[in-house]
């Protein structure tokens, strides 16, 4: 269809868009032939074989510059490309990404378009022309019934690639249909960022680890969920820094720290209020810090719980600030003044502890506290022996890591998704974040507080691509489907709920929380349409109505970026992708052109053997509309190597928050691909913001940092006899031989695991139930269940189950491991509704479980060879 | 010219990244691993052992040591194991009988026998082969082949494939940890000895079964961590 479609309508279109770039470059002879194929790269080769440079970049963070020989048409081993011109960088690359060739060629690899069959109901292989013609005629119904917004798309991490997954998300925003925010539905975004910085996130580039000389690790397996960055820890340790891990297992980043904090599960925000409290105590604060970028000395109204506006106030007029900022006041030796949000760094001596009764424009008269005054009462509760109590640190451990926090500089807390992923991840987050203020660590180089979960981060204006001319764009938070609508909601869901799906770079019906919710309402019919991008044959793939087979990321042109280090890579094409499989670019573009002919001019004119070609000149115009972090850099660049993005502090390495604490600039800083005024109203300060008066966080008594125990306000709140019937926290944590459920298959992987899926006790609990390693077991609550080999570890705390994720359940008994989960809504998730920087989240270890026998030593072989 | 292996045992993470490569770029067959990472003492990898009171989780990974006095070599009965001119321990294919003296003789438990198992892995068509597809000889002696001949015994071959280039071991270059250090023994100014000197980070250095008197030319870097982390509540159910 698309054949119809005249170049010149596509240039008319693009250049009233800022596609001209890509309109009139498209398709013209000389950039044919600039492109190195994979035929001409073959021929190149010879019968010797050729390394080509490409990118590894699946939903790992890691982007590792990798190079692959290719011989005879096949990729037959991999290496690290280790040309990073910061040398520390190399080599990147692990052992999943380094034998992907064994997926790329192997047994499970989508060669043809798959099409379930109306009579039988099996999937048959299909033509491109009939897969896309029933997916359009799907859509099409599907929309036509529920709604254009009842088609919820989803797209995995899309800093992996812009170009491909670009293309769908550019359809996504000319349909209308309502895209995921995958940053929250894989629980991944951590909510305290936005409540307390204003942002998505900001983190150190992992070379900036080798620079702190106190890092405080919480919830974060570095040594084995960041394996090509973990380096720059042992860089630390090396150049004389100090490595603290907090985690109630004695995991590998506590081999390789110089100190393990064993601490209950889900008390590290305990932890964290009672460091801070000895900190303020003990006057090893950076009182100018606080002053100057945070929210601490605004004044609160005690008797309402909110921050004093200073229109209020006799005697003040707020300071002149755009819409999405508020002018509050503060005081200077007992005076009140208004405080200017578009400015920070100039309030160094406001009082930061003080206590006032301000006369009001309205006659009456409030009795108004600073934050750090309610901060340091708050934080009361928190003594050591509490703490102690609570997480299980001896008290003067606490006081001794609390004053080495305080005083060696610059200090750098990790805090991962295994600690952020709980109902009140959030409040741990905020404590943490307390540390990193109080300290005066934030805008230092090696300093600060970062969270490494998914590769989230757009860091560069990619309008130019992911947005049409004929713009159509939704999203919807996709947690309601499965927990209903709740009077406090107030993100976009679709009127008649999520009835179609499509779905790419994931693999929804094995791997996420909602696995079992979405097998069941595509087995109800409550979802009738499953459309899915994929490059193996998943579980998702059986569930689908129409599945396009992909370019895996030896196969196709792709742009690359992630949080973890400042290269701009390319993915080549260096073998050809295998059978019917196609560029992402190309379906998506005949896709729409199925969909409605109407849209056909929001695409360049090509066909399939052209996708590289036209995924050149994408790649051309986001480098060259992407902005000053990006448009410096070039194809031609970037064919030869990583190319670095641009920064606004000097030096070598980014530096979170320079320009706030350097400049004054006000925070928070910008959440792409958002606009900021967009985001810029949750620190309405334009501070750093550790009081929130919203009313929910206010009736919930979270206005400042708390901590709030596991489980009580889910799992056993409407139980009484939960803590006996689900006594232990099910944890999923991460895999050293998967990417989440990516490389399950990958016959070296299994062979190292004997092919067995396993789960971790405490030898201890373990004995109580009369289990021992080697005993298959079940592990099960009101929800799920799975099967698993018993191993006993003697480092891991009491009272949790782990299981490790990503097995597919063909593996498991055709059990989904994350049948036992339930995406808890917590309501300060629901105050703004942003996708992907403020939502409902998910809290994937937020699970009580039991253990039962299955057979006792039936898997004794596969745990103790 | 003498190749020694150094294993920074302080940086590696136990990942096996290097025993992964190694399968991947030498065609080792199912069931056959050239280079493994042990976690010393426990049955399972991210499984912790009480030492002292304490937990470790030392990894250790263990290919061929690459012996001067190798006992390999020795008990070979046909001369298939011999040393090269660069130090390597290597097995000519086409002369190794298969007899599997060496690998009663070798105190390191790292030479495998080939039983003939399958080459490659299923593909979408037929069979798909991973690893370096030519053969290489030296002088003569067939030292690698991606096409493994039945009943040999197989190890470590510094990646000779790589080595006799003037590269570097797979494991070598792809340790994303930077623990694995290869070069010349004999030059003062390479990778190896600048390591060993601790100019790059100061290390104590020691050899696996000095008891053997293998002499090895693998050296590990002894980790630096001690097993002085405190126990938690064991025994304890967990109050929350």
């Amino acid at each position: 269809m698309a054949q119809q479609i005249t170049r010149r309508s596509f240039v008319q279109a693009a250049s009233v868009a800022s596609l001209g770039a890509l309109g009139a470059g498209c398709l013209g002879s000389a950039a044919l032939g600039s492109v190195p194929a994979a035929k001409a790269l073959a021929e190149e080769a010879g019968s010797e074989g050729a390394w080509v440079r490409t990118t590894c970049s699946p939903n790992c963070t890691g982007a590792c510059g990798t190079k692959a020989f290719v011989h005879d048409g096949q990729i037959k081993m991999i290496d690290p490309a280790a040309d990073y011109p910061y040398t520390h960088y190399n080599p990147r690359g692990c052992l999943k990404g380094l034998s992907i060739n064994t997926l790329v060629h192997g047994p499970d690899r989508l060669t043809k378009c798959l099409v379930r069959d109306e009579a039988s109901g099996e999937m048959r292989e299909a033509s491109w022309d009939e897969a896309l013609t029933v997916a359009a005629q799907k859509l099409n119904a599907t929309a036509e019934r529920y709604g254009a917004d009842s088609i919820a798309v989803e797209w995995q991490v899309q800093g992996t690639g812009h170009i491909q997954k670009g293309s769908l998300i550019r359809l996504t925003n000319m349909m209308g249909w309502s895209a995921i925010g995958c940053y929250e539905l894989n629980g991944d975004l951590p909510m305290f960022w936005p409540e307390t910085f204003g942002c998505q996130s900001e983190e150190l580039e992992s070379y900036c680890w080798e620079d702190s000389r106190y890092t405080m690790i919480f919830g974060s397996n570095v040594m084995v969920t960041r394996l090509p960055d973990a380096h720059f820890l042992n860089y630390s340790r090396e150049a004389g820094g100090k490595v603290v891990t907090f985690d109630p297992n004695y995991c590998p980043t506590a081999e390789k720290s110089d100190e393990w904090v064993q601490l209950a599960p889900d008390t590290d925000g305990a932890f964290a209020l009672a460091a801070a409290k000895h900190i303020i105590d003990n006057d090893l604060y950076d009182r100018e810090f606080m002053a100057n970028f945070t929210d601490q000395p605004i004044l609160i109204d005690t008797a309402t719980g909110k921050r004093i506006l200073a229109d209020a106030v006799v005697g003040l007029s707020a300071v002149p600030a755009p819409d999405y900022r508020t002018s509050y006041v503060m005081l200077h030796g007992g005076t009140p003044f208004a405080v200017d949000p578009e400015h920070v760094g100039i309030t160094a001596d406001a009082d930061l502890e003080a206590e006032v009764d301000l006369p009001l424009k309205d006659g009456t008269t409030a009795h108004a506290r600073t934050g750090f005054s309610l901060l340091r009462e708050s934080l009361e509760p928190y003594t050591l022996e509490y703490a102690e109590e609570v997480t299980g640190i001896p008290a003067d451990t606490i006081a001794r890591i609390a004053r080495e926090c305080a005083t060696i500089k610059p200090m750098h807390i990790i805090f991962g998704g295994a600690g952020e992923q709980w109902y009140h991840g959030d409040l741990k987050g905020r404590a943490l974040a307390l540390l990193a203020c109080l300290t005066g660590n934030i805008g230092q180089l090696g300093g600060g507080i970062s969270t490494y979960v998914g590769q989230y981060k757009t860091r560069f204006n990619t309008a130019s691509w992911f947005l049409p001319p004929k713009l159509n764009k939704k999203s919807c938070a996709f947690q309601y489907a499965i927990t209903g609508r709740t009077p406090e909601m107030t993100a976009p869901f679709p009127k008649e709920g999520i009835r179609g799906l499509v779905i790419g770079w994931g693999n929804p019906f094995e791997q996420h929380d909602v696995a079992d919710w979405l097998r069941q309402a595509r087995e109800s019919g409550e979802i009738e349409t499953v459309i899915t991008f994929e490059f193996q044959h998943t579980k998702t793939v059986d569930y689908s109505d129409v599945v396009f087979p992909c370019s895996s990321w030896y196969e196709k042109l792709e742009l690359t970026t992630t949080p973890l280090h400042p290269w701009v890579q390319l993915q080549q094409r260096m073998v050809e992708p295998p059978g019917e499989a196609a560029d992402e670019i190309w379906i998506c573009k005949e896709l729409a052109c199925h969909l409605n002919p109407d849209l056909a001019d929001q695409w360049p004119e090509f066909d399939r053997d052209q996708s590289q070609e036209v995924s050149e000149q994408v790649c051309r115009l986001l480098l060259e509309k992407g902005g000053p972090t990006i448009d410096h850099l070039t194809l031609e660049q970037l064919r030869e190597g990583p190319g670095k993005l641009a920064h606004a502090n000097p030096g070598e390495k980014r530096i979170p928050f320079w320009e706030q604490v350097h400049n004054g600039d006000p925070f928070p800083t910008v959440s792409r691909p958002n606009a900021y005024d967009v985001t810029a109203k949750f620190v309405r300060s334009g501070r750093i913001e550790f009081y929130r008066d919203e009313d929910i966080f206010l009736s919930l008594d979270e206005q400042l940092p708390c901590y709030k125990p596991a489980f009580v306000d889910t799992e056993w709140k409407d139980d009484p006899d939960g803590p006996q019937k689900y006594p232990f926290a099910y944890i999923t944590r991460n895999s050293v031989f998967r990417i989440h459920s990516t490389y399950v298959n990958d016959p070296l992987m299994l062979e190292m695991q004997d092919e067995t899926p396993k789960c971790w006790m405490n030898p201890a609990d373990a004995e109580r139930l009369g289990l021992a390693s080697g005993d298959l077991v079940e592990v099960y609550n009101s929800r799920g269940q799975v099967t698993a080999a018993l191993v006993c570890d003697p480092g891991m705390h009491t009272g949790q189950v782990i299981f490790d994720q990503g097995w597919w359940s063909e593996y498991t008994d055709g059990d989904s491991y994350n049948s036992l989960i339930y995406p808890w809504i917590n309501p300060t998730n629901e105050v703004y509704y942003v996708s992907s920087v403020w939502s409902p989240n998910m809290a994937w270890n937020e699970t009580a479980c039991n253990v039962r026998l299955l057979q006792k030593g039936g898997a004794l072989r596969e745990v103790m060879s | 010219m003498k190749y020694g292996m150094i294993i920074d045992l302080d940086r590696c993470i136990g990942c096996r990244t290097c025993a992964v490569v190694c399968k991947n770029h030498n065609a080792e067959p199912e069931g056959i691993w050239w280079n493994r990472v042990f976690a010393s003492g426990a049955p399972n990898y991210a499984t912790a052992v009480a030492v002292d009171g304490g937990m470790r989780s030392e990894f250790l990974p263990v290919s061929c040591q690459q012996c001067e006095n190798a006992p390999c070599e020795t008990a070979c009965p046909t001369g298939a194991t011999y040393t090269d001119e660069n130090g390597v321990v290597l097995v000519d294919y086409d002369s190794c009988i298969g007899c599997r003296y060496c690998m009663v003789a070798c105190p390191y438990n790292v030479r495998q026998f080939n039983w003939q198992k399958p080459q490659g892995i299923p593909a979408t068509e037929g069979t798909y082969s991973y690893g370096y597809p030519f053969e290489v000889r030296q002088d003569g002696k067939l030292v690698y082949t991606p096409d493994r001949p039945e009943g040999v015994v197989e190890k470590c071959t510094f990646c000779v494939q790589y080595t006799s280039e003037g590269g570097d071991p797979a494991c070598c270059v792809a340790c994303p940890a930077n623990a694995r250090i290869f070069g010349d023994i004999d030059d003062p100014d390479s990778a190896y000895s600048q390591y060993m000197k601790g100019l790059v980070s100061p290390k104590e250095p020691y050899t696996l079964g000095d008891e053997y008197h293998t002499d090895p030319k693998v050296v590990y870097m002894r980790s630096s961590r001690k097993a002085d982390a405190r126990v938690g509540s064991e025994g304890e159910v967990t109050e929350r």
